[in-house]
């Protein structure tokens, strides 16, 4: 009853008094604010009064910490006597970048809630002259300081009354704003790199690949560089390049701010100690610093950028040769439509099983702990030597020491359409196998991110790349006027194919000259020993198929004994490869530069003498780590500008197997090669050059990095 | 025998290779900004002054040299202009015979860009006392010295190495009173043979316009 009562008092009040009154939104020139009650007031209880923004397109104002330039809005409050203002809410920001700079901030429409407590004393009915006067910095491509003095009339009433237009607006800004949960946040410096850590049943699982901290106060932290993100099972690290305030004798034993997790956001206070351990180790490979585009990249441009990365994958040298098969085949003794689609879908088919299978693996081996990177399997000399043979094999067979097609026909019933689908698969499974250590830049990141998701995302991711490397044939296959235009069949078909034969040789070339430098030349040895009697083998196959009767049963026994030979050869020659103690150094040719193996102590220890080091993050499979290396570093500029600096070159090969370099490259965000880095002579962070080097950029790089 | 193998296989494979230069160079503007540690030589550079004369920053070893970033569309530049202060510290700057140079990063295509003209009469009608004015249009001073902010101050010493990087001031507008001119502290620092006290500060202020 006395409850009723005092509704429907306050319900007459408000009728009395009316609504709160506003003075109207003020158009500060690119800013339309006003401020927005949660509702009316309720003695001695805070209620929220939010000032409401409505910011000009392409213009933004700031957050708390405004990043690189700006500055956050200032209200300041003219209130009745007793009445407090606390201090703003601030939603999460938006990252607004501005060329190599960054800002936090809010486009469009943003509501800054502060809660104004009027005195226990307050008297219901009466109206309280709320005033603010607002000083914001509003920038697009340049700033502009505007102000606004606001006015609301606002209702004391005995029980809160929410405001029709605004109050479940500001309310749920108030809900979604960044909380203080039950988190123990960490931070230390390791190398030279801020991580913070943060434990805590709400950071144990989910979708974490867009968490990123904003700090309370600039200069904390580089706003620009992305940040990291390993995570385990208790919680999240995130690798973080520091800011100013980390070059200061007294730097900063605490850091706070907002942990951004995408949908939920944390206040949190990070206090220096220990990292645990619980909450990194899973593999945090994100793209670092030159590629943002692998941080924010989302899901739906991460698959377009697979499709891209894997559509250009078609045009990698190591690739090229494979196709020029495909193309053979459909240029071939005249096939109906039909079945030129049946053997494209073959050949996707063949492509996507590959690609997952790789997914799976690269998966598998995470989850062994194994760091792993894009290319992982080149470094395994049996699988480099296999691939040397086959390609021998597919050249021979180009050449026309035997014939494959041959072979299946005799293999099975139902000859024509399955052999080809089937030949067709298996294009596609070594078109894959063989274009994996291109390492495109753009697959570099589609696989960054793909490395850090969960297994579905990663499957996802794959199959797009898979999608983009088969697409160019399929679309050939699906339409017939390309189609048509296809020359006619004819002699230059067989000088067509003849001449892919070289290509093919020269990979076996390659891929013998990799494998040197992975087992050494015992293992060289080996290799050219299998390939002759492999080329045997092959001659007496196709001997066998041009003859009949008892010559061709002595052939076929001849292959046989051959191929087997070449397996245990094969086999015998690489035992024991994986753990010979050949120092792979050849893997970089920089002519005249002296080079220091890479090794995280060396590295520290050069740099706390002040040297400047230059990181180069190779392989021998790796294609443009050697384009780099023999066409930019080894000139003899190069090893000038290094000299002259007293520059360190500092080789990290990655051609075998190494978890050492894998994780230098994991902590620098990159799942493979190349990577250069420089570090300066007494800077703490390493400069990224790009992934194709100049002699321009080289040596700017180096002189920048030297101290007098 | 094997060497020279191998040494035609890697032409061989090199001559493969020129072939996959199709990997696109990353775009400029996503490089990261260098950082200047206090203490190292602060980078050299040429660049034009709106006197039509080519400046290097090595022209001037021997006296401190004051880098003032700086734009004419800056409320925070403007602010320090509109009150003197800038011109104050530039006129203390000359007595005690500073080098200033004054630099704009925006190419033609932002609002902050300015002809050598329109520099010249900046200049004048600001009375403003420095050394040079200078353009930096592609940008490569800003990035060598990671500015960020106009106003955006550096000093660098008579041996060419970098004293003092950072804000003017501790106060961003100008109807608060100024407790720390770091810019001017480090001049006196500098000038009576001192380490500067605070060598480096969080700059405020407006984005370069890179």
């Amino acid at each position: 009853m006395k409850l009723m009562a005092a509704a429907f008092a306050s319900a007459t009040i408000l009728m009395l008094t009316g609504p709160a009154q506003a003075t109207g939104p003020v158009n500060t020139g690119h800013d339309v604010v006003e401020l927005a009650p949660a509702g009316t007031a309720t003695p001695g209880h805070a209620v929220y009064v939010a000032l409401s923004q409505h910011i000009a397109p392409d213009w933004h104002t700031y957050w708390r910490n405004a990043g690189d330039s700006g500055e956050p809005p200032q209200i300041a409050w003219s209130l009745p006597k007793g009445w407090t203002a606390g201090s703003i809410i601030w939603p999460v920001p938006s990252k607004l970048p501005v060329g190599p700079l960054m800002n936090y901030g809010y486009e469009g429409s943003v509501l800054l809630p502060v809660a104004l407590t009027p005195p226990a004393i307050a008297m219901p009915g009466s109206i309280a002259e709320i005033r603010a006067h607002v000083s914001l910095l509003v920038c697009s491509d340049i700033c502009i300081p505007e102000q606004a003095d606001l006015s609301l009339r606002l209702p004391v009433t005995a029980r809160p009354h929410a405001d029709a237009k605004w109050g479940s607006e500001v309310s749920k800004t108030v809900a979604h704003a960044p909380k203080t949960a039950a988190l123990t946040a960490v931070m230390n410096r390791e190398n030279g790199i801020l991580k913070i850590a943060v434990t805590g049943p709400a950071v144990r699982s989910g979708d974490f690949s867009h968490a990123y901290f904003f700090p309370s106060q600039t200069g904390l932290i580089d706003h620009a560089r992305p940040q990291i993100l390993e995570r385990g099972s208790k919680g999240l690290t995130l690798a973080i390049a520091p800011g100013l305030a980390f070059s200061a004798a007294h730097y900063p034993r605490s850091i706070s701010g907002v942990l951004s997790l995408g949908t939920q956001s944390y206040e949190i206070v990070a206090h220096e100690g220990p990292l645990p351990r619980d909450a990194r180790g899973s593999s945090g490979a994100r793209d670092g610093n030159n590629l943002d585009t692998a941080l924010s990249l989302g899901l739906l441009s991460a698959i377009a950028f697979a499709f891209l990365g894997g559509l250009i994958l078609n045009l990698m040298p190591c690739v090229l040769p494979i196709l020029s098969l495909k193309v053979l085949s459909f240029a071939g003794p005249k096939r109906g439509a039909q079945q030129i689609r049946v053997q494209s879908l073959s050949y996707l088919a063949g492509v996507l099983a590959t690609f997952l299978a790789l997914a799976s693996l690269l998966l598998a081996a995470k989850a062994a702990g194994a760091e792993v990177g894009w290319g992982f399997q080149m470094q395994s000399p049996v699988v480099v030597a296999g691939l040397a043979l086959l390609m021998l094999l597919v050249g021979l067979n180009l050449v026309g020491t035997f014939e494959a097609g041959l072979l299946f026909q005799r293999a099975g019933a139902n000859v024509a359409a399955h052999s080809g689908a089937t030949s067709a698969f298996l294009t596609g499974v070594l078109a894959v196998v063989v274009a994996a250590p291109c390492t495109a830049p753009f697959m570099a990141s589609a696989v960054a991110y793909a490395l850090v998701q969960n297994p579905l995302t990663i499957a996802t991711i794959f199959t797009a790349l898979g999608f983009g490397f088969a697409a160019p044939y399929v679309v050939f296959a699906f339409a017939p006027k390309l189609a048509s235009r296809l020359p006619r069949p004819g002699v230059w078909m067989v000088t067509m194919k003849t001449a892919l034969a070289f290509p093919m040789f020269a990979t076996a070339g390659w891929l013998a000259w990799v494998l040197t430098l992975q087992a050494g030349t015992s293992a060289l040895a080996s290799l050219l020993g299998a390939g002759v009697i492999l080329a045997f083998a092959a001659w007496s196959f196709g001997e066998a198929q041009r003859r009949s009767g008892r010559g061709a049963r002595a052939f076929q026994i001849a292959s046989l004994a051959a191929l087997i030979a070449t397996v245990i050869l094969t086999m015998m020659g690489l035992r024991g490869a994986e753990t010979d103690a050949f120092n792979p150094r050849d893997a970089t040719v920089a002519a005249g530069l002296p080079q220091v193996p890479f090794s995280p102590q060396r590295l520290a220890e050069l740099r706390a003498r002040g040297k400047p080091v230059f990181v180069d993050f190779t392989a021998a499979w790796c294609i443009t780590c050697q384009v780099n290396e023999r066409i930019v570093l080894s000139r003899p500029t190069i090893a000038r500008a290094f000299a002259r600096a007293g520059a360190v070159y500092m080789v990290a090969d990655w051609t075998r197997r190494d978890a050492t370099i894998a994780h230098a490259l994991a902590e620098q965000g990159r799942a493979g090669v190349p990577l250069y880095l420089v570090y300066g002579a007494n800077g703490d962070r390493p400069v990224v050059l790009p992934q194709l080097l100049t002699e321009e950029i080289v040596s700017i790089a180096i002189r920048r990095a030297t101290r007098a | 025998m094997i060497s020279s193998a191998t040494h035609v296989l890697k032409l061989a494979f090199f001559f493969l290779t020129t072939t996959a230069l199709i990997a696109p160079t990353e775009a400029l503007a996503s490089a990261p900004l260098s950082h200047i540690q206090i203490g190292a030589l602060a980078p050299d550079f040429t660049a034009m002054g709106s006197d039509g004369r080519q400046h290097h920053l090595s022209d001037y070893r021997g006296s401190s040299v004051v880098l003032e970033w700086t734009s004419p569309v800056c409320p925070y530049v403007a602010r320090k202009y509109g009150a003197q202060v800038m011109q104050k510290l530039q006129r203390y700057a000359h007595n005690k015979k500073v080098v200033w140079l004054s630099i704009d990063t925006a190419n033609s295509s932002k609002p902050g860009f300015l002809t050598p003209e329109a520099a010249n009469a900046r200049i004048a009608k600001t009375g403003a006392i420095v050394s040079a004015f200078l353009f930096d249009t592609n940008s490569s001073i800003g990035r060598s010295y990671g500015a960020r902010t106009t106003p955006g101050m550096y000093v660098v010493d008579a041996q060419g190495r970098l004293a003092y990087q950072g804000a003017l001031d501790d106060v961003p507008e100008t109807d608060h009173a100024v407790k720390r001119p770091y810019v001017r502290d480090a001049i006196n620092d500098l000038s009576a043979g001192r380490q500067v006290a605070t060598p480096e500060t969080t700059p405020y202020g407006c984005a370069v316009e890179y």
